[in-house]
């Protein structure tokens, strides 16, 4: 009997009538979309009138702007929009330290730092026209490491930061040097990582599109919410003013959570233009615009009792941030702290430093700070295990939290199966027999790590709270801030609320998003409940237009090329009409039937568009 | 007055809209997704992935890195799985080029399609287009390929999240998927 055919009644409400929901295989609301390319990713958007953006960069670590000629590319035909630091509202933004401008203004510090940007027909012309932009630097030294930044006298990345320095914190917890002293070995040494880069299949994107003063920015970040509060900022508006539409997003691993420029430029290129644009980054561009892993220099000193027994920890973290803070700030926080609690230190002693360096930006990458950290430490807890002649798991399951511990900074572990994920860890890679055959020169190791947990170490995220709306057809509407990213995040939703039913009669529903999807997944068939992923939309009640305009590419009637030599423009008569200036081609190209205003029944094509769900046997026609 | 790094104006041409438009464009035409194409394209050397994304708007075909790397672009022109990213358009006058639109009906999807549902053989999504075009040319090409031939096949297309395992197993579950639908067309 499917769900759909058992009577609700009140006690059905307080009891749990649900089929299993673990170890038994379900299907992805999303995957039918992904499989036939009809997902719509953030380059995959399409407006009316849609112009391309493309963005001229720093080629110098450090220089003053003397001078932007921007008036060549401004005669280009085609292009619609320049814009420089001088068009921006002249603030600096940043998740926690504000000091990133959406285009510079007079200083650039790192290469591929964000000059100006150009709006144009098409991403060739885009590009063409990007590079008659003239900028007259006056080159400055720069640091280009953690030592040059922190050298005596060093030049300033940024005049505010004396000694490079962006952000300092420290503590020292139950008296470390009382605890060394008291110690019987003590390890120590140094780790350094490297940048890491997200590398995400789909680069960062954005389409821009504004009504009066308000804009709408369809965006692949993985943070909707808190992109949306930045975005506002660097913009100069208000948040009312500022909707964030999450797209599909082709891999996030932290570098789309909204530290970097991309949607801001495209937003300002959209003000000027006044019309939709659209900005992607190439994927050079990605490498130098997204914000990849810190790198560390990580000094790692512990204390031990003969027996094996940690009694303190002294660490000192020198983070590289680049030339922009970002994220950077909350990461090193995580690289510093969290770790203190997975075992039992008495005393714990830490002094982080993020620096300044005119090198790429750095932030979040999978993990947060904690494979750096961890792995540093790691290295000390191998080191120690040597010097006491303990294997490795036995000393840390000597040394693990388990329920009940309290850590150093006074918290309280309620629950905690560490020494049994170690223990089971240990038997499942076999590592006593590896241990047995190691070979000199190879690496063993195993390490631990914690990861949020409950405890997050910034407060503006708010990533474990929902709103349910219940709605007048006795639906339900289900607002989150955490992003699907390719996780599946959109499923455990749809799926539980089919599985609470909150409602008593009636069925639970997605609100349309920012276009229609409609996805079934089996059992959402058989028991006739129709449930959509809720794609994270961040500032919906402005009442800009719902995305009439915004959404996928035309509908393959509407944008079928040319067939047999027939110009589809010509048929209609609705092709675009250039004006006496501009050249055809790139988007021209085909010549395909664009309306040249947003016609009135898109919007109603779009949302009266029947349920289309392809049946799925294995017969291919 | 001509700027000599604006490389052209139609300006110059004097020539009416519609006249500049022959003088500049270029009449390509393919088989594409069982259907005669003909569009006009400007500079013949453009990349497909461009006149596919751009001009025909057939998006289900991404650009992953733009070079030739990443298998994001995959596409199958003449039965070869090619990235559309360094295909010259050009170079595809005459043949029979295959998205991932291509694929499937509205009645039903593709076995390859169909074995990466199954297998939840993705995670975010952007490199399944080029995934199950890859693996499509080989089962044209090989209906009954060995682990060997479909891992050379995953091999060629980065993806990021998954780590392969499922996107291996969609491939085995694409083979067996394939041939139950070859047996269910013999039968009839
Ligand atoms: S986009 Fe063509 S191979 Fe990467
Ligand atoms: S599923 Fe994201 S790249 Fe493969």
């Amino acid at each position: 009997m499917s769900t759909a055919e058992l009577p609700v009644t009140a006690t059905d409400l307080d009891r749990t009538v649900l089929p299993p929901v673990i170890g038994s295989p379900v299907e992805r609301i999303d995957a039918v979309e992904k499989v036939t390319g009809r997902a719509v990713y953030a380059g995959d958007n399409w407006a009316p009138r849609m112009l391309h953006g493309a963005v001229v960069r720093s080629p110098y670590a450090s220089a003053r702007i003397l001078n932007v000629d921007t008036s060549r590319a401004e005669r280009l035909p085609g292009v619609h929009a320049v814009v420089t630091g001088a068009d921006t509202a002249g603030v600096k933004w940043g998740a926690f330290r504000p000091d990133l401008y959406p285009l510079a203004v007079d200083r650039v510090r790192y290469v591929g730092d964000e000059v100006a940007a150009v709006a144009a027909r098409d991403p060739e012309t885009a590009r063409l026209a990007a590079g008659l932009i003239r900028v007259e630097y006056e080159v400055l030294p720069a640091v280009l490491s953690l030592d040059e930044a922190l050298a005596e006298g060093a030049p300033l990345v940024h005049g505010d930061a004396p000694g490079n320095v962006a952000h300092e914190f420290g503590f020292d917890r139950g008296g470390a040097d009382a605890w060394f002293d008291r110690s019987d070995v003590i390890v120590e040494g140094t780790w350094q990582t490297t940048r890491q880069w997200h590398g995400s299949l789909e680069t960062i994107g954005c389409t821009a599109e504004w009504s009066q003063d308000r804009v709408s920015l369809w965006v692949n970040t993985q943070t909707p919410f808190l992109a949306r509060q930045r975005y506002a900022t660097a913009l100069g508006l208000p948040l009312r003013a500022v909707r964030v539409v999450q797209t599909e997003i082709g891999g996030g691993f932290g570098g789309k959570s909204g530290d970097d420029n991309t949607s801001v430029i495209c937003a300002l290129l959209a003000r000027r233009a006044g019309r939709p644009v659209q900005l992607v980054n190439t994927r050079e561009e990605e490498f130098l615009a997204s914000r990849p892993r810190i790198p560390m220099r990580y000094t790692v000193r512990l204390g031990f009792t003969k027996d094996g027994l940690v009694t303190a920890k002294d660490i000192e973290v020198i983070a590289d941030n680049g030339a922009y803070t970002g994220k950077a700030q909350a990461v090193l926080g995580a690289a510093t702290v969290r770790h203190d609690a997975l075992f039992n230190y008495r005393a714990v002693r830490a002094r982080s430093r993020l620096v300044y360096t005119n090198l790429e930006p750095t932030g979040a990458l999978r993990g947060f700070g904690n494979p750096s950290a961890d792995w540093a430490v790691g290295q000390a807890w191998d080191l120690a295990a040597e010097k006491l002649g303990i294997d490795v798991p036995d000393l840390f399951l000597l040394n693990a939290v388990e329920s009940g511990s309290v850590s150093p900074h006074n918290h309280r572990i309620s629950s905690c199966e560490l020494k049994q994920c170690i223990s089971k860890a240990a038997k499942a890679i076999d590592w006593e027999a590896k241990r047995a055959a190691r070979k000199p020169n190879r690496g063993l190791a195993m390490g631990v790590s914690v990861h949020v947990s409950g405890r997050r170490s910034f407060g503006d995220y708010d990533g474990s709270s929902a709103i349910v709306r219940l709605t007048e057809d006795g639906r339900a509407t289900v607002i989150v801030g955490e992003g699907e990213i390719g996780t599946g995040a959109h499923h455990p939703r749809a799926d539980r609320r089919r599985r609470t039913r909150p409602a008593r009669r009636g069925r639970l529903r997605d609100p349309p998003r920012h276009r229609p999807r409609h996805a079934r997944t089996r059992r959402a068939r058989e028991s006739g409940h129709l449930c959509r992923g809720q794609r994270g939309q961040a500032g919906g009640r402005t009442g800009l237009p719902r995305s009439a305009g915004v959404g996928r590419p035309p509908t393959r009637s509407a944008r079928r090329p040319v067939v047999g030599g027939e110009r589809h423009c010509a048929r209609t008569g609705r092709g675009r009409r250039r004006g006496p200036g501009e050249r055809t081609g790139g988007q021209d190209r085909a010549c395909r039937a664009v309306p040249a205003e947003r016609p009135a029944d898109r919007r109603h094509r779009l949302v009266r568009q029947p349920l289309r769900v392809p049946r799925r046997e294995p017969v291919r026609q | 007055m001509t700027d000599p790094l604006i490389p052209f104006s139609p300006h110059d041409t004097h020539a009416s809209e519609p006249e500049a438009r022959k003088v500049m464009s270029l009449p390509l035409r393919f088989r594409l997704n069982q259907e005669d194409v003909e569009i006009h394209v400007q500079d013949p050397t453009v990349p497909l992935l461009d006149v596919l994304r751009g001009d025909l708007g057939l998006t289900g075909t991404k650009s992953g890195c733009a070079i030739g790397y990443c298998g994001a672009c995959t596409v199958v022109v003449d039965g070869e799985a090619v990235p559309s990213c360094v295909q010259m358009a050009g170079l595809v006058e005459g043949r029979d080029v295959r998205t991932v639109e291509g694929l499937g009906g509205p009645d039903g999807l593709d076995p390859v399609q169909n074995a990466f549902v199954k297998c939840s053989g993705l995670q975010c999504g952007f490199c399944t287009p080029g995934h199950v075009m890859a693996l499509r040319a080989l089962l044209d090409e090989d209906p009954d390929p060995g682990e060997e031939r479909l891992r050379e096949t995953v091999d060629g297309n980065y993806c990021r999240c998954t780590g392969y395992v499922k996107i291996l197993d969609s491939a085995r579950e694409a083979v067996e998927l394939e041939r139950a639908a070859r047996v269910a067309r013999e039968a009839r």
